[in-house]
């Protein structure tokens, strides 16, 4: 069973749920948030706040989005893995986000397999960093 | 003492000058519409155009004889009559007084203003269309992200359903086993009431039913959210927005994706029948081929009453790329068949044809120095061809 924190960003909240789920089925501690600052509070108000192994974050959110969600988590957790989520399978745009500092990225909707199998990925690239 | 109030016919002499000098040409028509007179003018045009004298009404408006009964009924007819003959067009106004032998036309060469207007029409399509094809792209765009938000979690649920679906099943059958067991050996009157209360709710709930439909419900409803994914997908293909740039692209997946799009269209009218060869990819702008393509199956299914066939093939002819796309419909008359191109030309019942779509589908073809051409014969159906040029970056770019 894999191991690993997991913080998912998404203004949906069903999506969140759906994420966790299957994340937690994985062996992941997920820790759900509507936004970027939520989310950081989220981590720190935790039992283990300086763990976080991966961030999964949509990109087309209401109040902040895209580039601008990655690059403030980024700059909270500059060594964490960012998993990008778009409903807008624009190549340019994903190629754009791993430009900015995303490890990866899903275009919805994704298979359960894909995501558990990126997430292991930026785990293990973490994990290794460390 | 001068003024300007003397009646024309005080210069008498000067108006039959300016009449026959006049750079413009002038003809005069007696009652039975024969020439009686040509101005130096009219001459010259009549030689320049090769016109014998039988020959010279053509160069008048075609309703020249009403005109004619017109002018000498009413009186002058100064308004703007438009004819066309060799490339050339002209405006005509008539003049002539109630109850007189002749009728004045005087033309005026309006080629080079038909030139314009017809310039600014087609640029004003062109500018309808960016229109058209940005806002198709936006909405594109805005459904595929609409769409996809709900659609994530639905697949990523189906899939955990579908795991406690197959998990709860099983569990019912192990507990089947343990009933079959028990109830084999001697056991309490209790115990009995709650075995026929379990065989109750199962012949109620129909657990049968339930073991047997389940996972063919559940794959029926990821098929169909992987359907809903597809649409989605091609939905974007068809217009990606901001991407009117000319790419490679492979014309079989153009046309894969635009049939996907039209197919509910399609379905209950005809068998579609795909033939694609083998051809490379070609440098073009992917979406206003999509375009046409989806004009050419629209209109051959609106050509199809009922269980008709529509047949798409690509193939290669030298340095080009052949689609070919016919229709088994009702066809197009020999009359119209030369018209169908024309900007607004349509034979679709108002609010179905605007007329536009194979105009515009044609300009899409001439901007890829390509050509469309039509066979039709009526009854029997039509098939459109469209070559487009494979260009030297394209023999590079190889289909894998």
């Amino acid at each position: 069973m894999a191991s690993g924190r997991v913080l998912v960003v998404d203004d949906e909240q069903n999506l969140r749920k759906a994420v966790h789920r299957t994340l937690t089925k994985a062996g992941y501690d997920v820790i759900e948030a509507e936004d970027g600052e939520k989310g950081i509070a989220a981590v720190q108000a935790g039992d283990n706040p300086l763990r976080l192994d991966v961030i999964i974050c949509d990109v087309h959110m209401p109040k902040v989005g895209g580039k601008e969600v990655v690059t403030y988590l980024k700059s909270q957790f500059p060594s964490v893995p960012i998993i990008v989520l778009t409903g807008d399978p624009q190549y340019k745009d994903a190629t754009d986000f791993l430009a900015n500092g995303a490890s990866a990225y899903l275009a919805k909707p994704f298979e359960p397999a894909a995501l558990v199998k990126t997430v292991a990925k930026c785990v293990e690239s973490h994990v290794f960093h460390h | 003492m001068h003024t300007t109030d003397l009646p024309p016919e005080a210069f008498y002499p000067e108006l039959v000058t300016f009449t026959h000098h006049n750079p413009n040409p002038v003809l005069l028509l007696d009652a039975e519409g024969h020439v009686r007179y040509l101005n130096l003018a009219a001459r010259q045009m009549q030689q320049e155009m090769g016109l014998t004298d039988a020959d010279i009404l053509r160069v008048l408006p075609a309703n020249l004889i009403e005109v004619v009964r017109q002018c000498l009924d009413c009186g002058t007819q100064a308004r703007r009559l438009e004819s066309q003959i060799q490339d050339r067009w002209f405006g005509w106004s008539a003049y002539g007084v109630p109850g007189g032998q002749t009728v004045y036309f005087h033309g005026a060469d309006i080629t080079q203003y038909k030139r314009v207007e017809k310039e600014q029409n087609e640029l004003r399509l062109k500018l309808v269309q960016n229109d058209k094809m940005a806002s198709i792209g936006q909405l594109a765009a805005g459904i595929a992200h609409e769409i996809n938000n709900p659609l994530s979690f639905v697949v990523l649920n189906l899939n955990h359903i579908a795991n406690y679906g197959r998990g709860l099943l099983k569990i019912v059958e192990q507990y089947d086993k343990v009933a079959t067991l028990v109830k084999g050996s001697t056991i309490s009157k209790e115990l009995e009431a709650e075995f026929a209360g379990v065989e109750d709710a199962k012949a109620q709930e129909g657990l049968e039913e339930i073991q047997e439909e389940l996972p063919c419900l559940l794959q029926e409803s990821q098929d169909g959210a992987e359907r809903i994914r597809a649409i989605v997908l091609n939905l974007k293909e068809f217009s990606h927005t901001g991407e009117g740039a000319q790419k490679h692209a492979d014309i079989n997946r153009c046309l894969q994706s635009t049939l996907k799009i039209v197919s509910y269209e399609l379905k209950y009218k005809a068998k579609v029948i795909e033939q694609y060869g083998d051809i490379p990819e070609i440098l073009c702008f992917p979406q206003e081929l999509n375009q046409v393509f989806m004009n050419l199956l629209v209109n051959a299914s609106h050509a199809i009453k009922q269980n008709g066939e529509i047949r798409i093939s690509t193939a290669r002819r030298d340095e080009h790329v052949l689609i070919e796309i016919s229709d088994s419909g009702c066809g197009i008359p020999p009359e119209n068949l030369g018209r169908i191109f024309e900007t607004f030309f349509t034979t679709k019942e108002v609010g179905k044809g605007t007329g536009l779509g194979l105009s515009i589908s044609s300009e899409i073809v001439k901007k890829h120095q390509g050509r469309i051409e039509v066979k039709s014969t009526v009854g029997i159906g039509t098939t459109f061809c469209i070559w487009l040029p494979i260009g030297q970056e394209g023999q590079k770019v190889k289909k894998s």
